[in-house]
């Protein structure tokens, strides 16, 4: 087990390297720096002479090795991420990149695991739902339902729910996560719940999503292992047709689901950043957009970059679960 | 595509093996009411891109007064008699000042209704460039410019620019398709054919495409188009990313398929009577493999619809002198917008329709190439 996890790692570092060039490479693709910004900032707010502020932007870049070869200021880069976090410094904002990524990262994961585990526990119930029906109207219905949730793009839905809410129903809970009155208030019940209030849009249109995609692998193979003979001898044997179904016929169908989390977190991380970029709540989504809007591609590549981190972790986690649930899958890599 | 002999699905005994497996899928897909459904929309979506000039009622540059709403259709007289000719009464300012805000109230002008026809005479344009003609569809009889979806900020047409709309939108996403379909269909079956080291290190560059999240790496690629940039170019960049990232998974299942089809036996015969490579790929693998593919490409479309929409939505993708659903979009950002003018969330259903048809016709086609 340790070693198939050793060996995962591993083969993550070679993606995780090309993925920090092309991030590096994006980072550096537009013309000017963060010596350019500071030059500017100097002429236009502290009225200082170009040879003046050039000067300093110079001193800037020397600090920060912006003059090197670009092959040492990508050495330099990953260095600072990897042994001090440092993501170098965002124009916009002011301050750090890490600083940012700090602050919107959490909500955001949070928000995506939240989605996922609704859109997990959903999935998997309407899909058992589903495939023991099969044919019967709850059958149809819910295969609709999950149509409709493959296909309804999710930013249209959250425009329109955004709509319905704030102009139909004169919802005031947009655009924040609490309210102003537990701004910077401890933790309590009452607060959980004006969170609640402010996300669940957010929650319930990503969640739709990644439900019927669930929903639609755990139908497809329940289907498959209702057939199977050891389900037909779990009913011979006189166990009820919910414990034949839930006890032998499902943990069966469910390492498909688990093989395909790699697929479906991506895809939650991503229906999250649409959604929360209409209803504008202070997450990672939002953050990226602003920051192109002003150029500030640091920012933009940095979040991509830990985004795909993120993704690749989410990866392995789901392999290895694939791994604990399936002996054969451990096998197999352990003996290849 | 010919008649099938027994429209029940079953053919008939000893028929068997004269139809061609066109005909057997056009035939499963023809009992699918979604697939059906689908591909009659995605027909009227083509028509619709196509003829533009002559759907659309009115100029879809021509400026008029800006967030007019829509104009209802009535079917009744100023007396409230019913009659069948749909007719739309203009909205004009009376005498009366509303007594609290001394603003004219204003109301239908029922002395001068505009009756609406078919085939009616409008802005003259040229089809496809080259025939003239100045009949459209529908529209208002005497030529008024009868606004059925209102006007947007500049008091242009809504229906109009979505239907006009429709020609770039869709025309970005047959561009992205068709390029990822030839890239993804070719990549994966030679690397599924050949295999070897171009094999895993084609599989390799596969993978670090698909661990890229994609929303985010398309964000920050769109991100390097100067803002400046001229809208061709702009466009350019825009159809080079979407196609740099799409090819990925198509590749992946390509080559799983060949993989699989390479131990088939009549590819076995094929190599044992000296077949060549080229001849064995085109003729034996890629038939097979082609079924596959065009359901991935129905599937594809709206996608790229979508995300076109989206990166519009978000002001990175089509520039103003163009028009696309995506670019229609970008106003319902604002709050206060949508809230005094709710009529400009109408392009969000031309996106919804093109979605729902291009996925329904994909799904009816998916389970009619491989019923199990």
């Amino acid at each position: 087990m340790i070693r198939f996890l050793i060996r995962r790692i591993l083969a993550m570092v070679p993606v995780l390297f090309a993925l920090s060039v092309v991030t590096f490479a994006i980072i550096k693709a537009p013309p000017g720096d963060y010596g350019d910004y500071i030059r500017a900032q100097l002429m236009n707010q502290g009225g200082a002479s170009f040879e003046k502020a050039e000067q300093e932007a110079n001193i800037y870049r020397r600090q920060h090795g912006l003059l090197d070869p670009v092959p040492m200021q990508y050495i330099h880069w990953v260095t600072g991420i990897v042994t001090r976090g440092d993501f170098g410094d965002s124009f916009f904002y002011n301050q750090p990149v890490s600083h940012i990524v700090a602050q919107r990262l959490p909500a955001t994961l949070m928000l995506a695991l939240t989605c996922h585990f609704f859109a997990s526990l959903l999935g998997i119930s309407f899909g058992i739902l589903a495939a023991t029906q099969q044919y019967r109207w709850t059958d149809t219905i819910l295969s609709a339902v999950a149509f409709l949730g493959n296909t309804v793009p999710r930013f249209l839905a959250a425009i329109i729910i955004l709509y319905i809410l704030v102009f139909r129903l004169n919802a005031m809970e947009v655009g924040s996560f609490f309210s102003v009155e537990y701004g910077g208030a401890p933790w309590s019940f009452a607060k959980f719940l004006d969170l609640v209030h402010h996300v669940w849009p957010v929650v319930a249109i990503a969640t739709f999503g990644g439900l019927a995609y669930n929903m639609r692998v755990v139908r497809g193979n329940l289907l498959d292992t209702l057939n199977m003979q050891y389900v037909e001898t779990a009913r011979a044997k006189g166990l009820s047709e919910s414990g034949a179904v839930l006890r032998h016929a499902l943990p069966n169908a469910l390492h498909p689901l688990v093989m395909y989390q790699g697929v479906v977190l991506p895809y939650m991380l991503t229906g999250e950043i649409e959604t929360a970029i209409i209803f504008a709540l202070p997450t990672v989504g939002p953050a990226i957009v602003q920051s192109m809007a002003v150029g500030d591609v640091n920012v933009t590549a940095t979040f991509m970059l830990i985004l795909a981190a993120t993704l690749m972790v989410g990866n392995i986690i789901a392999d290895v679960l694939l791994a604990l649930l399936d002996p054969r899958v451990r096998l197999q890599t352990a003996m290849s | 595509m010919t008649r099938p002999a027994t429209p029940d699905g079953v053919s008939a005994p000893g028929r068997a093996g004269a139809e061609s497996y066109a005909a057997l899928v056009w035939r499963r897909l023809r009992r699918s009411a979604a697939g059906m459904t689908g591909l009659t929309l995605v027909a009227i979506i083509f028509a619709m891109a196509i003829f533009a000039e002559f759907v659309a009622p009115i100029d879809p540059y021509r400026a008029e007064t800006g967030f007019s709403s829509p104009d209802t259709i009535s079917f009744f007289d100023a007396d409230g008699a019913f009659s069948l000719r749909p007719r739309i009464y203009p909205i004009v300012d009376s005498d009366k000042l509303d007594p609290v805000t001394f603003q004219p109230i204003s109301g239908p002008d029922f002395a001068h209704p505009h009756y609406i026809g078919v085939f009616v005479t409008g802005f003259s344009y040229r089809l496809f460039g080259l025939i003239p003609g100045d009949r459209h569809l529908i529209g208002a009889v005497d030529g008024y410019p009868a606004h059925f979806l209102g006007t947007d900020k500049f008091g242009r047409d809504i229906l109009s620019r979505g239907i006009f709309g429709s020609r770039i939108s869709l025309m970005i996403a047959l561009i992205v398709v068709s390029i990822t379909t030839v890239v993804g269909t070719s990549v994966g079956l030679i690397s599924g054919y050949v295999g070897g080291p171009f094999d895993a290190w084609a599989q390799r560059f596969v993978d670090l495409i698909l661990a890229f999240p994609q929303l985010p790496l398309y964000l920050a690629l769109t991100s390097l188009i100067p803002i400046t940039a001229p809208t061709s170019v702009f466009l350019a960049f825009v159809i080079v990313v979407l196609s740099a990232l799409g090819w990925a998974q198509l590749s992946r299942e390509v080559r799983g398929k060949t993989l699989s089809l390479a131990r088939v036996d009549y590819v076995k015969a094929a190599v044992a009577v000296g077949a060549s490579d080229g001849r064995i790929v085109f003729q034996h693998i890629l038939p097979n493999v082609m079924s596959h593919v065009i359901v991935v490409v129905t599937l594809q479309i709206p996608n790229v619809v979508l995300l076109e929409s989206f990166l519009g939505f978000l002001g990175f993708a089509v520039k103003p002198p163009l028009i696309s659903w995506g670019l229609m979009l970008q106003d319902t950002g604002t709050f206060s917008v949508i809230g005094s003018y709710p009529w400009i969330l109408s392009p969000v259903g031309f996106v919804l329709a093109a979605v729902l048809a291009f996925n329904a016709l994909g799904d009816g086609l998916r389970d009619a190439i491989d019923p199990y």
